[in-house]
């Protein structure tokens, strides 16, 4: 549902001029894309999540969130509700942390480990390339599917993908991206099978050092009807973050 | 002897009510040991044999790749299987697939483990804890991804036989899958833990896994009935052995415009190590090694090179044929020109890791003999820690802890292909093994403190005797009886007494159990899963032919010992007793208890006690004796 790898997309999202009446091709929609994810080096953030689950009510996640790209560093640490105040969650390369402040101590997780209860893992925040994960599908004529669509006021290019490898998580998307800035508006995921499972949607955005960065997104989850989570970011910083942050004495001491 | 035989039986039956209550004593302790033990026995035969079967299997086999634990999968199930066949013991080999699932009804959703069941496993599961629909439904394939599940989650799904099910899943290579399923049966065993499972035929696994016919999940490898754990660990470092990988590539033909060539491409670690290594022992007449590890690209030998009449950057194809059907196309950059090393094959393509495992493990090749023969290590090893190979086998751990480690490990590495590793239940589930060995003791234990308390009896008994028969002894003494007869004679009287009393609660023992057998259990508690079709299991057993020759020969010592005490010196004597005790008691305690190694192991203890009485009794002068009065 919250899925990292589209939320970094999204933060990395820069303004791109394109001519209004040629359809881009593919490869170059991919490479923008690319260049967006990118453009980031390092991130901190605030993300507050309300999560909606049919029969379980509301339940609200506040993290905060710090990235760092050269040394592939993420780290985020919950800060609400109470009980799991403290919590953290550290990837430095290869190697996947939990911190239980409870206990004070840490636990290796792997990759498959959900975060703060919610779908997003601890795999999806690897940075990809989108080129080397997905093209652009083409239709029954060989030709590219990009076509161009209102997205309520908003002049959209709707880009279907399809993943050239095994891995990815979602063997198709559907992209509406803004036809001037090439930000995502709204994303569709389908499973293996073909079924849509979530859409997401990223009304709100703001720039920050110029860069496009989504404020608001919406996952609704199509698959189990009825659940949604709310995601908003706030105290979005760019500036560079020291190594010692991502470091296992940093989490302990967020907690003392 | 035979006199001696014919005084003790008369001295037995002269203390008829004496000796039947302590002989009642025996049959009783006896009677409670076989049954705890064939209890014990009974929980471990559940535990190893049908528990640990189901769970994880005897041993287990996983391949891990992409540094995803949950995504075991094997690419080439029949070789593996093959080989692990081929080791002594095995019964079968299994195909394992489950995975956790949200799993949406109507309007409720939960999450739940999925299980492929082989088609016949679920007759036989079906047939006895069916509640509603059919369970030919389940194996005849005329509904599309039929499920069977407990009638209490089907409850909580809302949903009845006929229903439909959705459910969202992962692949083995971690992509999101959703499928929608036919509630075909419920079953009435399902419940409590047991009913977070629920069940679709294994080959609909496969493909909702993502899985390809050839391929598997975790292989389980059950040995032939066991009551030994230990026999688990034999097989698995055999099978471990038997897994060691060979070098990873194909033979193909190479093209680069109107040329071909055909050659082995090999592939080769690129962490810091292996690539200094490489860096010296294959030197590079044109580009650089940092060029073949960028995507997509590949170094060309001189000889491949210069056939293909290509240069640095050029594109060349590799093409090669499946092991499984079709064949491959692999798209080069070429980033280096090598001159082969010792032991190298004149026309290779080395390929790092990073651009060969993706699609080397999704498409085997057919040929594997030239690909074997590209390097010889053994004109040569240098290259041996670079070169890849099909896979890295784990090395084998004895706990769990152990197991957690090298896998957190593994995961840890850069390494794009795949781990096997060869676990078995000591590793998977430890904690039902040390269960069972902590069970096996405690009744041992609690038992023996029962014995100790009725040996007091025998000795106290055997004490009232000889002080009875005192002017007995005196008499037979005087008319020429030996003073070892006298003390065989007193042993014997308990040997034969212990004999009649354990074998008399032997007999009980089956009694007990039988009575216990027919109790019929309804309990959806987890105590439930260590029931057999919903009665206790015991299980008898003689105990293991090489502890009952062991405890046969310390008895036969304790005999001789015994029997010619008087060449011996007395410290020495009451210590070995102690020692052949003791030694008897740890032998039938932890070398395979059954009936025959408790009957011996008492046997043995009650002549040792009765030993101190009967010596004391033959060491009386004949004339005092006469004297004694009461």
């Amino acid at each position: 549902m919250f899925r990292m790898n589209t939320v970094m997309a999204a933060l990395s999202s820069l303004f791109f001029t394109v001519s209004l009446w040629a359809l881009p091709a593919g490869s170059e929609i991919l490479k923008k894309m690319d260049d967006m994810q990118d453009q980031f080096k390092d991130i901190t953030c605030k993300i507050d999540i309300t999560q909606q689950r049919v029969g379980q009510g509301i339940k609200e996640i506040s993290m905060v969130f710090y990235r760092k790209d050269k040394t592939d560093s993420i780290l985020i640490v919950e800060t609400f509700p109470e009980s799991e105040k403290g919590r953290g969650y550290l990837r430095v390369g290869n190697e996947f942390f939990l911190y239980l402040p409870n206990t004070r101590t840490f636990q290796t997780i792997n990759r498959d480990e959900t975060i703060a209860g919610s779908d997003a893992r601890m795999g999806d925040f690897e940075k990809r390339k989108y080129s080397e994960l997905y093209r652009v599908d083409t239709n029954a004529q060989g030709k590219e599917m990009i076509e161009e669509e209102k997205l309520g006021k908003i002049d959209t290019y709707k880009v279907t993908m399809v993943g050239i490898v095994n891995d990815v998580t979602y063997p198709k998307q559907v992209y509406w991206l803004d036809k001037n800035t090439f930000i995502d508006y709204k994303v569709q995921s389908y499973s293996l099978s073909g079924t849509l499972m979530q859409t997401a949607y990223y009304p709100k955005w703001t720039q920050i050092e110029g860069k496009y960065i989504w404020v608001q997104g919406i996952w609704i989850d199509e698959f189990d009807k009825g659940n949604k989570s709310i995601g908003e970011l706030s105290g979005i910083s760019l500036a560079d973050l020291d190594n010692s942050i991502f470091t296992k004495a940093y989490l302990e001491n967020l907690s003392k | 002897m035979g006199l001696l035989i014919k005084i003790s039986f008369r001295n037995l039956l002269r203390q008829k009510r004496r000796n039947f209550f302590l002989g009642l004593a025996i049959a009783i302790g006896m009677m409670i040991l076989v049954a705890t033990s064939s209890f014990t026995k009974g929980l471990t035969d559940v535990i190893l044999n049908k528990w640990l079967v189901y769970s994880y299997g005897h041993v287990s086999i996983n391949g891990y790749e992409n540094g995803y634990r949950q995504n075991s999968v094997i690419r080439d199930r029949q070789r593996i299987i093959s080989l692990i066949k081929s080791v002594k013991g095995v019964k079968e080999v299994n195909n394992y697939l489950a995975v956790f699932t949200r799993v949406v009804g109507n309007g409720k959703s939960t999450m739940m483990a999925l299980v492929g069941m082989p088609d016949s496993d679920a007759i036989d599961y079906l047939r006895n804890t069916l509640d509603k629909g059919n369970i030919y439904d389940f194996t005849n394939h005329t509904i599309e991804n039929p499920v069977v599940m407990g009638i209490e989650k089907a409850k909580d799904l809302n949903v009845k036989v006929g229903d439909q099910l959705k459910v969202r899943l992962t692949t083995v290579d971690g992509q999101v899958q959703s499928a929608d399923l036919t509630l075909v049966a419920t079953s009435k065993e399902l419940t409590g833990g047991a009913g977070m499972a629920f069940y679709t035929p294994i080959n609909m696994m496969k493909i909702l896994r993502g899985l390809k016919p050839y391929e598997s999940g975790p292989l389980q490898v059950v040995l032939n009935r066991m009551d030994d754990p230990q026999a688990a660990l034999v097989a698995a470092n055999k099978i471990h052995e038997l897994l060691k990988p060979g070098l990873a590539g194909y033979y193909g033909d190479f093209y680069s415009g109107a040329y071909n060539v055909k050659a082995a491409a090999l592939t080769f670690y690129t962490n810091s190590d292996s690539m200094d290594l490489i860096i010296k022992s294959l030197p590079v007449t044109q580009g650089s090694w940092a060029m073949v590890t960028n995507t997509n690209s590949a170094a060309l030998s001189i000889s491949v090179f210069e056939k293909l009449h290509t240069g640095i950057g050029a594109a060349i194809k590799g093409i090669y044929q499946n092991k499984f059907g079709g064949s491959t196309t692999n798209v080069y950059k070429i980033g280096a020109v090598f001159k082969p090393g010792k032991g190298m094959a004149k026309d290779l393509v080395l390929i790092g890791e990073n651009n060969f495992y993706h699609s080397f493990l999704r498409n085997l090749p057919l040929d594997t003999s030239h690909v074997s023969n590209a390097y010889n290590s053994s004109i040569s090893d240098k290259l041996s820690a670079v070169l890849g190979t099909e896979w890295k086998l784990l090395p084998r751990t004895s706990t769990t802890d152990g197991l957690q480690k090298k896998i957190r490990k593994a995961m840890k590495e850069e390494f794009e292909g795949s781990y096997y590793d060869v676990s078995t239940m000591y590793e998977a589930a430890s904690f039902l093994i040390d269960m069972q060995h902590g069970l096996d003791l405690i009744s041992l234990v609690a038992v023996m403190i029962l014995f100790f308390v009725i040996l007091i009896g025998v000795l106290n008994t055997l004490r009232m005797t000889i002080r009875e028969r005192t002017r007995e002894i005196g008499t037979i003494r005087s008319i020429g009886m030996q003073k070892s007869d006298v003390k065989i004679s007193f042993i014997l009287e308990t040997f034969f007494l212990t004999m009649i009393g354990c074998l008399v609660g032997i007999i009980f023992s089956f009694g007990l159990i039988l009575l216990i057998s027919l109790l019929t259990i309804d309990t959806s508690s987890m105590f439930g899963m260590l029931l057999v079709n919903k009665h206790l299991n015991f299980v008898f057993t003689l105990g293991k032919p090489f502890t009952i020759i062991l405890l046969l020969v310390i008895f036969m010592l304790e005999y001789i010992l015994i029997r010619y005490d008087e060449h011996i010196w007395r410290w020495l004597v009451n210590s070995l007793l102690a020692i052949f005790v003791l030694v008897g008691f740890f032998l039938s305690g932890f070398g395979g208890n059954g009936i025959l190694t408790f009957l011996i192991l008492i046997l043995n203890m009650l002549i040792a006690i009765a030993y101190f009485p009967a010596r004391r009794a033959a060491n009386l002068a004949a004339a005092a004796a006469l004297r004694q009065y009461e």
